[in-house]
């Protein structure tokens, strides 16, 4: 089967799902269709998940000279994985979209638009060259820029979605220049002849470095790393599936995706290291920041920069299986957090703050897979989190500074999810039982059974880690030392949310002190006065090169007024005029040759 | 053999006498006229394709005591050029005049400006360039002057004053080229071969062209007229100055770069032109009119296509044709809008429109997706461009070469800032007067869907540009 | 000179009986009650001659006439255009000119001087046709009202000194042909000097009606003074009257000086008053608030570019300048023509033409192509002529020359594009209605600006045989 034909379902449930918008009778249906869409895809991606690596040569775009620009699509290895992901997180994202988008008349933009975002995704994990990746991630860029502010009504949502594609805009401007730039040294784009052709390079190329760092950029963007990660706790103004959808297995991890493909290259030209440093800071940062957010999805957001950054700390660690490892079980707990608070909102008629929304009521289910969730995520044994966790522990481990930071981290990444969960569920106890139990008694069955469906994903993968020998490739040491941080960390959570809950809530110290977004939001803020002053001051150069050609022509209509002099009217003026002619004629009769 | 050359340039002048003698239907005519442009450009290239060559010519006498010829020819560029020239007058002809304002004297501006285009990239001899080139500029003048908005007059006289200027010394060089060329040659083909002429007047024509163009294209810092003109013309003259009329200098650009001459300055005007792609990407920040915004894009998108001819690389050059290609698409996309925008409500600055997504969707989306298109975004014609823009300048300058690709950052981040603030954000929304009729829509999807037909399928092009 | 030709000699009375009748025409519609005839019968008479008279040119036929005029294709295509611009300056006068009958005699004198000139052999001949045109205008201004008696003096007087000017020329050329006819001087003797100097007293004199810096001065005054049809008349006629007679004089007896050894004399000449009137005509016409004032000193600068064709002394110059003297004719007296209307309807000042297209689409269209000709804006015909002369100037090795006229060009863009900006405001305006007979001139002139800008070989292979028979 052409792996193309995997995009198909979704095309037409996403065109069918538009059409049907013409009329709101049809437009309750586009929700069916589209689902319908994107379980076919997610069957069809899922068989080819099972096929043997294979690449598909689609056509030759274009050629410069004798050089082909081919559009290949790859199956096997990374790229598999990743379809698998999405092939099973897709359509859980479309069910729960189901039960949670009910404006009637957005329903048909919304599918879409989601329907598009997915086929971009597949295209970006089949795509086998760097050309296929760059429509498949700029599909994406424009796509979550219509998602994120999908709201535009509002100017929240609208702000985040420029924010995010002026991000990713510098990003894809980068990414290009490195393509361009590496296309010129090989003459090339696929991804393995790059990687080959990489191989035998000797000696340092300043040109490819450069290309490589351009490259290295665009997947900081789009993968949200230190100092372009703003933009995706902006993104949480999305409808909370895509988010869910974002920041597990779409969109932030097609720049991860990248540095997986390009490895060996960066590898050769010595370049790990920007995303070990990157890496780490972003790590820091995010769980930081984690802390400090009452936004109950934005918590999730610092988190999930965090996890990219442990990716690529993976990634520049040169620790592959770990990075992989780390970016599998990512997806499946961040997805299933997602949902848990869109639907713990959703049963608080929207409120975001978790000071102010109380959690689960009766609804035992979903308690526990938001428990499973957070479970997994502090690295907590036997969650697959734990895998993924202890993977890039131990790839960290020749590292000490690394090691420390990130013990740090799972440290703090207990402390925050535990606020998470704990904080809410203090305000159930303090308020009313039943004014609560009210919104999650409505809840549709349609948003709760993904959840159920990704709890159990996150267990079954712990049973194949362990079928498979992932888990035996565990270090009992850095399990140990992980475990340990992570149960301090949620200790410490208890403590301090369950008795003390002053701390961290809005205006305390603490806070202050710990929240970066406000000192990088600044820095932004002085880089665009910054651009703003030079294009000022440019303009002020502008009028002025304005005026001088205004002067000029001034000047010439000066030169006119003096010639105006003449109009007297008056005879003796032609006449002296003309005796001056002529004697002037005369003296060049006489002294000139 | 049909004379499909000079039926290009000839049937428009019909057409002219037929809006100058019936009162009405006016618009009807320049829309049939604009269609028979096209029609017979794409018999044109039918013919350049079975033939596998892009290079037609026509021969027919002229000013015979000066050895001047009437010499239609195409290439490659300007086959390229004809077909993006023919869409977008069509669709001017066709939507651009959205009010229905003084329906005749637009119409016949349109045609005249059609004679200007098609003759300009027709023309075979600087002679004919000359007569089109300054019919291609009196046209717009008339656009801007009877049929512009608030400012129309200080604009049109400031287009008029640089495009004159750009034209005597086009003149000029013309008239140098005329007597130093062996056998008073004025074939555009002869400037390839001007290796012979004293390197003094080799520099001159090639300096006075250069001038000349840059003026139009435009490029730093002769640009000055292009915000006021673009923002003041009407729609109509909006849409074929930016999309256009800024060819002509590119297209000439072209011309001049096969001077042997040229290397010589091919470095410092490629430095040039990338001082003035950031130059104009800062001034677009500083701008609050819509459609001087629009403008300002021109002036970046048209710095870039200079630096890639400058590049004079194979892909360069090809790149900065279907550059222009693109853009002339593009961007006539984006006044089009922006003149929706304007006549739905009435203005044209960003601080005062809000929300114009909730009472104009189409043409909301129509804009955005425009700023896709001069951004660069893979399936619109402009990466293609793009693509091959700057593998040219990758390898004639190295590292360098990219560098310009830059100012897309600079101008897309402000653009995307337009349209959050005026556009989509709609907190508070600008009270609507006006749509947009069928004709409009037309204009949309087939420019639209130019765009995406030559940004999916680039081979179409480029087997011409390579042939 | 190119050789006579033989035979044929009968056509000559195919010009010479028109322009007598003409006269006497002219003459007796003085006693005429009515307008109406007289009109008629100058009108067609004039016609007539201007066919004949361009049937002459075609034919190309060339030979002696009573041994002071000269038949040949110089003179014939010079005098029909002339006469055909006569007869356009006769359409437009019709209804606003308040003797016609006087109005008319005056202007067969006219056009009796314009043959003198045109068909000269004689340098006597050239004084006397000169003469005649200047005094039937003055003439004409005189009787056109009280208000005119000043401009009408002031040509007069000006007239006068031009005249006592080119006597004083023709006195120094006397020694060295004492014919004086205009056939080349074969050899010359010593005095090389006074010879030169008939040749700048030649210039001077003939400059002081071509409008040629300095002798330029009263133009505006006059042109702006007279009613706007006997401006369409100087500008269009008397001008290009005294460029012939330059042409004529230079190119014959001359020989532009060059086989005499004194060409750098000439052309220092030439060229200084080329551009001098150039750059003296655009800068005045920036400032000017007044239209007819503006096109009376776009006409001085008009007059500059045909001296550089005159400049450059070289065929393609000399073809050049007859072609821009036929083509500005038909500019200068089309766009007098919509001046004179708009005067009688009291539009003057720019101000007063804001707003026309509004009030008379047809006139401001008009205007607007016969100046963007005038700007030399292909494909009319002012680009061709203009072509022509920048690139004899090149050719005769004075590409500054071309330079200069070319930034004169760009000038001159300015304040033609003010009086178009003027004429396309949009304004509330009564409509006017355009007299047929101006509306006809007017469509005559652009038909002509625009066919003759199209394809100008037919007119450049026309102005090229007048060259030739110039001997040049």
């Amino acid at each position: 089967m052409h792996p193309l034909v995997a995009l198909l379902p979704l095309f037409f449930g996403g065109i069918l799902s538009l059409l049907l918008g013409a009329s709101i009778k049809t437009e309750k249906y586009a929700k069916h269709v589209a689902l319908a869409g994107a379980i076919g895809s997610s069957l069809l991606s899922i068989y080819l998940f099972m096929q043997p690596a294979q690449s598909y040569q689609l056509t030759n775009w274009f050629s410069i000279g004798q050089y082909g620009f081919q559009l290949t699509l790859s199956l096997g290895g990374a790229n598999s994985l990743l379809l698998f992901l999405i092939a099973v997180i897709s359509p859980l994202i479309f069910f729960y979209s189901t039960g949670y988008m009910n404006v009637p008349s957005e329903q048909s933009r919304y599918y879409f638009e989601l329907s598009l975002f997915t086929i971009s995704m597949m295209l970006l994990a089949m795509s086998g060259d760097f050309l296929t990746f760059f429509i498949a991630w700029e599909g994406l860029g424009i796509t979550s820029y219509l998602l994120i502010g999908f709201w535009y009504q509002r100017d929240a949502p609208a702000d985040a979605a420029r924010t995010a594609i002026t991000t990713i805009l510098i990003g894809d401007i980068a990414m290009l220049a490195g393509i361009l730039l590496l296309w010129s040294s090989f003459h090339s784009l696929n991804f393995s002849a790059i990687n080959s052709a990489a191989l035998t390079l000797s000696g340092s190329s300043t040109y490819l470095a450069v290309a490589a760092l351009l490259i290295l950029v665009g997947a900081f963007t789009k993968s949200a790393q230190f100092p372009f990660h703003e933009w995706l706790s902006g993104a949480m103004e999305g409808p909370t599936p895509v988010s869910a959808f974002l920041h597990s297995s779409t969109m932030v991890k097609a720049g991860v995706f990248l540095t997986v493909l390009l490895l060996p290259l960066f590898v050769k030209l010595n370049l790990l290291w920007p995303m070990l440093l990157i890496g780490t800071i972003t790590a820091v940062i995010g769980s930081i920041t984690a802390l400090t957010s009452d936004h109950i999805k934005k918590i999730l957001a610092y988190s999930t920069i965090e996890d990219l950054g442990l990716m690529f700390v993976a990634i520049g660690l040169n620790a592959l299986s770990a990075a992989l490892i780390f970016f599998t079980v990512q997806a499946l707990y961040k997805a299933l957090l997602l949902m848990s608070s869109g639907t713990i909102m959703k049963a608080n008629d929207d409120r975001t703050s978790i000071y102010r929304v109380s959690s689960f009521g009766r609804n035992r289910l979903l308690f526990v897979s938001a428990l499973i969730g957070a479970l997994s995520i502090s690295g907590i044994f036997p969650f697959s989190g734990f895998f993924g966790k202890v993977a890039v522990d131990s790839a960290a481990s020749s590292n000490a500074i690394v090691y420390a930071v990130l013990t740090a981290v799972d440290f703090l990444t207990a402390l925050y999810i535990f606020r998470w969960l704990l904080v809410p569920m203090e305000n159930q106890k303090k308020a009313h039982q039943t004014a609560y139990s009210a919104g999650y008694s409505l809840l549709k069955k349609s948003m709760q059974i993904p959840q159920l469906v990704l709890a159990i994903l996150i267990i079954l993968f712990s049973v194949i880690f362990f079928y498979n020998g992932v888990a035996q490739q565990a270090n009992l040491d850095h399990s140990i030392v992980e475990m340990a941080a992570s149960a301090f960390g949620a200790i410490t959570a208890y403590i301090m949310f369950k008795k003390a809950k002053n701390v961290l809530s809005e205006g305390s110290r603490s806070r202050k002190i710990l929240y970066t977004g406000n000192a990088l939001n600044l820095a932004y803020l002085y880089i665009a006065k910054f651009f703003g002053l030079v294009a000022h001051a440019i303009e002020i150069f502008d009028n002025g090169l304005n005026r001088l050609f205004y002067m000029g022509s001034s000047g010439v209509m000066g030169l006119a007024g003096s010639v105006k002099i003449a109009e007297k009217g008056n005879i003796n003026t032609y006449i002296a005029a003309l005796a001056i002619g002529l004697i002037l004629v005369f003296i060049i009769l006489v002294f000139v040759p | 053999m049909i004379p499909l050359l000079l039926l290009m340039v000839a049937l428009p002048v019909l057409f002219l006498a037929m809006i100058g003698v019936l009162k009405r239907y006016s618009s009807l005519i320049a829309t049939i006229s604009s269609i028979t442009g096209l029609a017979l450009t794409l018999a044109v290239i039918a013919t350049a394709i079975m033939g596998s060559s892009p290079n037609i010519s026509e021969n027919y006498g002229y000013i015979t005591s000066l050895n001047i010829g009437f010499n239609l020819r195409t290439n490659a560029a300007s086959l390229v050029l004809l077909l993006m020239s023919s869409i977008v007058i069509f669709i001017t002809a066709l939507s651009g005049n959205i009010s229905k304002d003084r329906e005749r004297i637009a119409s016949l501006l349109l045609v005249l400006f059609q004679i200007g285009a098609t003759g300009i990239f027709l023309s075979g001899n600087l002679f004919i360039f000359f007569i089109f080139w300054d019919i291609g500029v009196i046209a717009p003048f008339f656009m801007i002057n009877v049929l512009g908005s608030a400012n129309r007059k200080t604009a049109s006289y400031k287009f008029i004053l640089y495009e004159i200027f750009a034209s005597a010394l086009l003149l000029f060089a013309i008239l140098l080229m005329y007597f130093y060329s062996p056998g008073h040659s004025l074939s555009i083909s002869a400037l390839a071969s001007t290796s012979t002429m004293p390197v003094g007047i080799q520099e001159s024509i090639f300096l006075l062209l250069f001038i000349a163009f840059m003026i139009n294209m435009p490029i730093f810092p002769l640009h000055a007229w292009l915000p006021d003109a673009h923002s003041e013309a009407s729609t109509q003259g909006s849409m074929v100055l930016s999309g256009i009329l800024t060819k002509f200098g590119g297209f000439g650009m072209l011309i001049i770069f096969a001077m042997p001459i040229a290397k010589s300055y091919a470095g410092i005007i490629a430095l040039l032109a990338a001082i003035s792609a950031f130059y104009a990407a800062f001034l677009i920040m500083r701008q609050s009119d819509i459609k001087r915004i629009v403008a300002h894009t021109t002036i970046v998108e048209m710095s870039i296509i200079m630096f890639a001819i400058a590049t004079l690389t194979v892909p360069g050059t090809s790149g900065s044709i279907y550059g222009m290609f693109a853009h002339g698409l593009a961007v006539a996309m984006l006044f089009l809008a922006a003149g929706a925008v304007e006549h739905i409500f009435h203005d044209r600055n960003i601080n005062i429109l809000k929300g114009i997504s909730h009472n104009a969707k189409l043409t909301a989306y129509i804009f955005l997706i425009g700023i896709f298109a001069i951004t660069g975004v893979p399936l619109t014609a402009s990466f293609i461009a793009d693509v091959f823009m700057f593998i040219g300048a990758i390898s004639a300058f190295g590292l360098f070469g990219i560098v310009p690709l830059f100012s897309l950052v600079l101008m897309g981040a402000f653009m995307y800032f337009v349209i959050n603030k005026s556009f989509f954000a709609n907190k508070e929304r600008t009270s609507a007067d006006g749509f947009i009729t069928v004709r409009q829509k037309i204009g949309y999807s087939v420019l639209l869907s130019a765009l995406f037909l030559f940004g999916i399928l680039p081979f179409i092009l480029l087997k011409l540009i390579n042939a | 000179m190119i050789p006579y030709t033989t035979g044929q000699e009968w056509v000559i009375y195919l010009v010479a009986i028109p322009v007598a009748l003409l006269v006497i025409s002219g003459i007796l519609s003085t006693f005429s009650k009515s307008s109406r005839l007289p009109f008629i019968l100058t009108a067609a008479l004039l016609a007539v001659s201007a066919m004949s008279s361009l049937y002459i040119a075609y034919t190309g036929v060339a030979f002696p006439l009573i041994h002071v005029l000269q038949v040949n294709s110089f003179g014939s295509l010079l005098f029909g255009f002339l006469a055909f611009g006569m007869f356009m300056v006769e359409l437009i006068s019709y209804k606003h000119t308040e003797s016609l009958q006087h109005f008319n005699m005056l202007l067969s004198f006219v056009a009796f001087g314009a043959f003198l000139v045109t068909y000269a052999y004689s340098m006597i001949a050239i004084l006397a046709g000169i003469e005649t045109v200047i005094l039937a205008t003055a003439f004409m201004i005189l009787i056109s009202g009280k208000k005119y008696v000043e401009p009408a003096l002031k040509l007069f007087l000006l007239g006068a000194i031009a005249t006592a000017i080119f006597t004083m020329a023709l006195a120094l050329l006397f020694p060295y042909d004492s014919a004086l006819s205009l056939t080349q001087i074969a050899s010359l003797p010593a005095g090389k000097f006074l010879f030169g100097l008939s040749l700048v007293l030649f210039v001077a004199a003939l400059s002081v009606e071509s409008a040629g810096f300095p002798f330029n001065f009263w133009i505006p005054d006059v042109y702006e003074g007279a009613p706007g049809n006997i401006t369409a008349l100087l500008a269009g006629v008397n001008k290009k009257i005294a460029f012939i007679a330059i042409l004529e004089i230079l190119a014959s007896v001359f020989a532009f000086y060059g086989s005499l050894g004194g060409s750098a004399l000439y052309s220092h000449v030439m060229l200084i008053v080329a551009t001098l009137t150039m750059f003296f005509g655009n800068l005045a016409a920036l400032a000017q608030k007044s239209v007819k004032r503006l096109l009376a000193y776009s006409s001085i600068s008009q007059a500059g570019y045909i001296f550089i064709g005159i400049a450059s002394a070289t065929h393609l110059g000399i073809e050049a300048s007859i072609f821009y003297i036929i083509a500005h004719m038909f500019m200068i007296i089309g766009a007098f023509a919509i001046v004179f209307w708009l005067e009688s309807n009291n539009a003057r000042t720019l101000d007063e033409y804001s707003g026309l297209y509004g009030r008379n689409s047809f006139a401001a269209i008009g205007l607007t192509v016969l100046m963007l000709s005038m700007a030399g804006i292909p494909p009319l015909v002012g680009f061709a002529g203009k072509f022509l002369l920048f690139s004899s100037a090149v050719y005769a090795n004075q590409a500054y020359l071309a330079f200069i006229g070319i930034v004169n060009s760009f000038i001159s863009i300015y304040y033609y594009a003010k009086v178009i900006n003027q004429m396309f405001q949009r304004k509330e305006a009564k409509r006017l209605y355009l007299d047929k007979n101006i509306a006809i001139v007017l469509g005559i002139s652009i038909v002509f600006v625009i066919i003759i800008g199209i394809y100008p070989q037919s007119m450049i292979s026309l102005a090229s045989a007048a060259a030739s028979a110039l001997g040049i």
